[in-house]
């Protein structure tokens, strides 16, 4: 068997750059800043949003070093991420999951400008919204919310 | 469409409507009518035997669908699947509206597909209105399908490396992945090929916003180069990885015979070992050689993705660099207005999408679409991939599943 390149350590993969905070975020929680754990869920947008999260994992980003973890459980999470406009069959579901997080939480909405399905979930009057991004373009966005919402300054 | 027409897709592109069928003619008949909520109904009992339903909120996979399994201990008896949560039901909303408006909802049924959705759709109302593309609009077309191919089968492979606990392939190709996207941006301006592609013409090749374009494609074509130079060094080492080959070689196997049955087209099929390839006999593909595999196992289906990247890799440097010494003014072809006429026609579009064929059907009636019906790849590999599962353990599913390269969002529209 061949050894793994470890490519890492001879070319940096992950990129030094700052992220400019996108729009507005309404709350800071000072107890997340040293870590954040969010789980994504999918109320019916068409798989694009559900990409982006495997991007959003990728080295160039490298979450990890802002303590920043994909959880595998709403009941383990801070942060819920609610990808894409809500298909009727799914507010149920996306409610249920909202009762499973374990306080303090918060609710980030990610909507594209290009999505034409379903009802914004700003529309179910959800509590506990702390960021609304209305036209997603990129992981970049995301990452800039979730270190404010940390209180990291970047 | 009429109740119990059919449409046929022949190898070479060809396209025939058959009428009035009778059920039993049909052999995935059970599957085609029930897809807008559930794929198979098998149910199983006994002691012991339980019906596991996984979804559609789970970490397993992110989808909002949902799979019902019975199983006995770890091992799997039947899988029915679930469509009716991401049911959106595009088609009909579609129905009323005009056609050059239609283009952006019928993307949104797969965000990952959706350049090939709208080449599709585009092809069945261009036919239907005896619109003639351009040739540089074709060239586009095919630009984008292929990039469209290389990210998705990136993104099954690193789906596949990150079920079978390989961290460091999986990173790797997470960053593959990552830069397909960013070249999709680079070219199109969207990262998922969204408003790239609309009826009669295609977007010309990066906006303004994005800088020189000439520079853009040079920078595209060097970091397209690189993705096919780095995958093939990950996927030479993944094969002699012992413990990846284990979880994938023999696992969900699917034979030639069911597979062509169900209907399942694209590189499920390819892996099957039949040589069913849209853009085998398409003018626009010169010298283009069709990938394919025989053992129909996951495995199988890996290698023929790793293999098809690297070949949409080289098909789309080509185009890229025969339109780089075109220079600049014909990267940038004057938008040219237009006119989509307000007459009426029937037609159907097809187009090979990363995971099989996507046929439109569409009828149009004094410029507005009377009715719309969209058969997806994702329908007939979700039908394979319930099949392929049974007798299988519960730690295959991941690989079962994203092996197929299926999407929810896809199946149901």
């Amino acid at each position: 068997m061949k050894w793994w390149p470890l490519l890492g350590i001879k070319h940096r993969l992950t990129e030094k750059r700052k992220y400019k905070l996108y729009g507005k975020v309404s709350t800071v929680f000072h107890s997340f800043r040293k870590s954040l754990f969010i789980y994504p869920i999918d109320v019916g947008n068409s798989n694009d949003m559900n990409l982006e999260m495997a991007a959003l994992q990728s080295p160039q980003y490298n979450l990890h070093r802002f303590g920043i973890y994909f959880a595998d459980s709403p009941r383990h999470a801070d942060l819920l991420l609610v990808l894409g406009r809500v298909n009727e069959p799914m507010a149920v579901p996306l409610r249920e999951t909202i009762n499973q997080l374990p306080a303090p939480y918060g609710i980030v909405l990610v909507e594209r400008e290009s999505d034409t399905e379903g009802t914004s979930v700003i529309e179910l009057g959800i509590e506990n919204i702390a960021a609304h991004v209305k036209d997603y373009r990129e992981p970049a966005q995301l990452i800039s919310i979730f270190l404010k919402l940390m209180g990291k300054e970047n | 469409m009429s109740e119990g027409s059919q449409i046929i897709v022949a190898d070479d592109g060809r396209v025939a409507l058959r009428d009035s069928l009778k059920e039993e003619n049909i052999p995935n008949f059970e599957i085609l009518k029930n897809r807008d909520s559930r794929i198979g109904s098998d149910e199983v009992f006994g002691d012991g035997v339980f019906d596991f339903r996984y979804g559609p909120v789970t970490s397993g996979f992110i989808e909002s669908g949902s799979f019902h399994i019975y199983t006995y201990g770890e091992r799997m008896l039947a899988v029915n699947i679930d469509l009716s949560t991401k049911h959106r039901g595009i088609e009909k909303s579609c129905v009323g509206l005009p056609v050059t408006d239609a283009v952006r909802k019928v993307e949104n049924i797969c965000g990952n597909f959706a350049f090939s959705h709208s080449v599709a759709y585009s092809r069945a109302v261009e036919s239907a209105l005896a619109i003639k593309p351009t040739e540089t609009t074709k060239k586009l077309r095919v630009i984008g399908l292929e990039l469209e191919r290389l990210y998705n089968h990136l993104f099954v492979a690193t789906r596949l490396a990150g079920s079978a606990a390989q961290k460091v392939l999986n990173a790797h190709l997470l960053y593959l992945f990552e830069e397909a996207l960013r070249v999709n941006q680079l070219l199109t301006g969207s990262r998922n090929l969204k408003d790239f592609n609309s009826i009669g013409k295609a977007k010309p090749l990066s906006t303004e916003s994005f800088g020189p374009s000439i520079e853009s494609i040079g920078i595209a074509r060097y970091q397209l180069s690189r993705i096919q130079e780095r995958l093939a060094d990950l996927y030479g080492r993944s094969l002699e990885s012992e413990n990846f080959m284990d979880r994938l070689h023999e696992t969900a196997t699917l034979n030639a015979e069911r597979a062509v049955a169900i209907g399942v087209t694209g590189p499920s099929l390819r892996a099957c070992g039949v040589e069913f390839d849209l853009r085998k006999s398409d003018p626009d593909y010169p010298d283009f050689k069709v990938v394919k595999m025989e053992q129909g196992d996951a495995l199988a289906r890996y290698e023929v993705r790793c293999l098809e990247v690297m070949e949409s890799a080289r098909i789309v440097g080509r185009m890229l660099d025969s339109l780089y010494k075109l220079g600049a003014a014909n990267v940038h072809p004057v938008d040219i207005e237009l006119e989509i006429p307000s007459s009426s026609g029937t037609s159907v579009g097809v187009c090979e999408s990363p995971t099989g064929v996507i046929a439109t059907y569409v009828e149009i009636k004094k410029g507005t679409i009377v009715d719309l019906y969209i058969s997806t790849p994702s329908l007939f590999g979700f039908a394979a991939m319930r099949e392929a599962m049974v007798g299988q353990i519960f730690t295959d599913f991941p690989f079962a599943l994203d092996s197929f390269g299926v999407s929810f969002a896809d199946a149901a529209r």
